[in-house]
Order: structure tokens, then sequence, then C-alpha cells
């Protein structure tokens, strides 16, 4: 059962879930307040402007940490409310792997949007 | 206070809720909105990325009532996920750990959480 439940977690211990929760939790607050105040230096943003931003090397590296951050920090939530809620090891264990493989895919994709830029 | 006199079941509609667990819970499913709404953010990116005529239809898309409502509700799910994650933040530097600091904040999480989403909602109006 044990080792069940840690198959689908992040890390091995709690420690480790907890700190990288946070951090990632930080990066993805910065990114969004860089965001807005991109948002608001350009109230009527265009096409060549936002794909200028987006060639920035700064900003694929940024987005590319935050889309890591964004794996890490829900792997790390969902995995926690699933083992909270659902009682079934059979679901939860599909649920779990299922949830990974998305945001694995939602980083290569992202990955892959970036890079195109 | 005797035992006996608690409700032996947990029953989620019997249960009262304090304010702090209404925080909580409410962390959880924001959360998972998020999670959900995660789809919507990288075809956005892709589209918004692909071409001018891209950029301009997806700007076509975003204002379309329905879109608003999706929008509205994922920007509202995240401002009170980053608000309550800022209340743990604050719980982790070990400030206003108590139970009665930690009601307030809670309430205060609802508060400016609820004046977030009217204030994007007539923004996004």
């Amino acid at each position: 059962m044990v080792m069940l439940m840690t198959a689908t977690g992040l890390f091995r211990n709690g420690i480790q879930d907890w700190l990288y929760q946070r951090v990632s939790a930080v990066l993805i607050l910065l990114y969004v307040l860089i965001g807005i105040g991109i948002a608001i230096k350009h109230p009527q943003l265009d096409y060549a402007t936002w794909h200028a931003i987006f060639s920035h090397i700064a900003v694929k590296i940024m987005t590319l940490l935050v889309l890591l951050s964004i794996v890490v920090h829900a792997w790390i939530g969902i995995w926690t409310v699933t083992t909270d809620y659902l009682k079934c090891a059979c679901v939860r264990l599909c649920v779990q792997v299922a949830v990974i493989v998305w945001l694995l895919a939602l980083f290569m994709g992202g990955a892959l949007i970036v890079g195109s830029v | 206070m005797s035992l006996k006199k608690q409700p032996v079941y947990l029953n989620l509609m019997k249960i009262r809720f304090p304010v702090t667990a209404l925080c909580s819970i409410l962390h959880r499913i924001t959360g998972i909105l998020i999670f959900l709404s995660t789809p919507l953010l990288l075809w956005g990116l892709n589209q918004s990325l692909k071409s001018p005529a891209h950029f301009d239809h997806l700007k076509e898309t975003l204002h379309h009532p329905v879109m608003k409502v999706v929008i509205w509700l994922a920007l509202s799910a995240f401002v009170y996920h980053a608000i309550a994650g800022i209340r743990h933040l604050v719980m982790d530097m070990g400030m206003a750990e108590s139970i009665q600091s930690a009601r307030k904040t809670a309430f205060a999480t609802l508060v400016l959480s609820v004046l977030a989403a009217l204030g994007l909602g007539v923004w996004l109006c």
C-alpha cells in the first residue's frame, strides 16, 4: 500500500514535496505578475509586439521554467488531493497516471510552441 | 465534552464548515479548476503565436460570451488560489499561525477573492 502511494508521488518524501510546491508557486506567481505588467504596458497588444516578446530568449527560458513549475506544482497538488479522496487504489492510480502524462505532454507542447517562435 | 454526543458519521452535507475549512477546500477546488484550464492556456499560447491571422482570430474567439465566462472562472480560480497560497507562505514563515488569526486570514482570503472576482467580471464585460 505504501509502495503504491509513493509510486506516483513526485518526490520520495513530504519535505521535498513541500519545498518544491512552494518554490514552483513563487515562480508561477512572479511570471503571472510580469505578464500583468506587460499587459498594462501594452493595452492594445498586437501580434508583432506579442511575437517580439516571445522571441526573446529570456522570455522563452522563463516560460519553460514556469511550465516546468506547473508540472511540479500540479503533480504534487493533484497527487495530494486524489490520495485523499479516491479510495479505490485502481481508480486513483489511473487518474494519477493520466494527470502525470497530461502534465508532461503540456510541458512538451509548451516547449514546442515556445521553441517554434 | 462527551464523545457520545458527537456525530459518528462524516456527512459532508451536514458538517458545518468553519471558515478555515472552507478556505482550504476552495484552495483544492480552485487548484483542480486551474489544472483543467491548462489545455485552454496551451491552445491560446499556440494560436496567439502562430500567425497574425491566428492572433486576430483568437482575439475574436476570446470575446465570445461563453469564452468570457470560462476565462472569468479560470482567472477567479487563479486569483483565489494565489491569495490562499500566499496565506500559506505567510504561515510557513511563522506568522498568523494561531486559530484566531488563521480564521481572520481565511476570511480575508475569501473577501479579497470575491472582490477580485467582481473586478475581473467588470473588466471582462
